[in-house]
């Protein structure tokens, strides 16, 4: 246990705790665009960052980000002083020039007093932020099918050579945990298509309807999470129907048969 | 002491205040209706008779969907002895969905996460709102404990 202040209220927290996870608890509300609890912490947004001091640092402040920075004993951490909003304000303004359309950026700047950015907007700017949450998640899984490619002003996120890559299962998690909705993908029935890769959704054995899933990602979650593939085969309609046949076989069905329209019998 | 839902599916009216009762309890503050996490199965046998069972999350001691996670965000709560999701750690994959023997994890379109019965913190809200007793939220002796995954709990019944 270490004992620290965070925003005047002395705490109690876990060795090893990261401060945005105290912080969060406390009810604080900060920022984050590249922070997901699924995933290891990576610090790329830099918008959790706080001030943080002790009492024997003579005055001298740091800024870290949060979601890296481990609780210390006697840590005085100040989560929303001016010169902390003037960082996510300068962080939030430069993310509105290079992603000026994401929408996510857009109501963080807004929720911080920024409404147009001070900066040229980039004309070829998109809603990647460039946070790495999705390449990071892929990794987490054990695909790495996505990573950055490219170094500088070219930086983005691909796969390798831009072409279809043998590891992707098509889960679309990158896509679902990005934080502005950037990474895109088509579904149109039981063909799904993401990062230039084509796959047939698993179908209900009984009825047909797209199970939402991809016999790749079955086969490889299985595996991971050591649950028999059989668990795949069927939709939540189907399973229930089953499930209502064994409750009723159970506690005998013939008395479980009730009037449609009891009016009738009186 | 664990608990068991109890469910009976002679008593039950299909009436769906057990639905509104989830829908209400895990909606938004401003009274917008959540996505219920039970769901009464009607199935009409001819012009008079019909059979309705309350279908709902049954807590599996050894869960298919806590199992089949990948990132850990169903878990097991002991304080109220649901398996919880968590949606800080879901990546929305819907393995749970598709992994649940009995088909009681949804997923909702409008938070775009699953969802399935987190007990209501321990006091489920449809077994108060049920008025025929369709649904119990019982107790369980130390010895009534199985631990066999439920599917397999449920094969024996249904194969002996």
């Amino acid at each position: 246990m270490v004992r620290l202040t965070i925003n005047g209220k002395q705490l109690r927290a876990e060795q090893g705790e990261m401060l945005l996870d105290v912080i969060r608890r406390l009810q604080i509300e900060i920022p984050t665009l590249c922070h997901h609890e699924a995933v290891e912490p990576s610090g790329a947004c830099r918008l959790c960052t706080v001030e943080i001091t002790k009492a024997n640092w003579d005055g001298w402040k740091r800024y870290v980000t949060a979601c890296l920075y481990p609780v210390e004993e006697g840590l005085i951490v100040a989560t929303h002083s001016e010169d902390v909003l003037q960082i996510r304000r300068t962080l939030l303004d430069l993310l509105l020039a290079s992603s000026p359309e994401a929408a996510a950026v857009q109501q963080l700047a807004a929720d911080h007093g920024v409404v147009t950015s001070s900066y040229e907007i980039d004309p070829e700017g998109d809603d990647c932020v460039l946070c790495g949450l999705c390449t990071r998640a892929c990794s987490a899984l054990g695909m790495q099918a996505i990573s950055t490619v490219e170094r500088g002003i070219r930086k983005r996120i691909d796969t390798p050579f831009g072409t279809a890559a043998d590891s992707c299962i098509g889960c679309t998690v990158c896509a679902q945990i990005c934080p502005t909705g950037h990474i895109e993908f088509e579904e149109r029935g039981l063909k799904r298509r993401i990062w230039y890769k084509d796959f047939t959704l698993l179908a209900c054995q009984e009825c047909g309807a797209s199970l939402e899933i991809t016999p790749q990602m079955a086969a490889y979650f299985s595996e991971r999470q050591d649950l028999p593939e059989s668990y795949f085969q069927l939709c939540t309609a189907c399973k229930q129907k089953q499930t209502v046949d064994k409750f009723n076989a159970i506690s005998d069905r013939d008395s479980n048969r009730i009037l449609d329209r009891p009016e009738e019998v009186y | 002491m664990d608990y068991r839902y109890h469910v009976k599916p002679a008593l039950c009216i299909a009436c769906k205040s057990c639905e509104l009762a989830c829908a209400f309890t895990h909606g938004s503050q401003q009274g917008q209706l959540g996505k219920s996490r039970i769901n009464i199965s009607v199935i009409k046998e001819d012009e008079r008779h019909q059979i309705n069972t309350p279908l709902l999350c049954l807590q599996c001691d050894a869960a298919a969907c806590a199992t089949i996670c990948p990132s850990g965000a169903l878990r097991w709560n002991e304080d109220t002895r649901a398996i919880e999701l968590k949606n800080e750690v879901c990546v929305q994959c819907r393995m749970c969905v598709v992994a649940c023997p009995f088909g009681n994890i949804y997923f909702d379109s409008v938070s775009t996460y699953p969802v399935k019965c987190d007990l209501c913190g321990g006091d489920p809200r449809c077994v108060k709102f049920c008025p025929s007793g369709a649904i119990s939220w019982v107790p369980l002796r130390p010895e009534e404990v199985n631990t066999l995954p439920v599917d397999e709990q449920l094969a024996e019944i249904t194969d002996r």
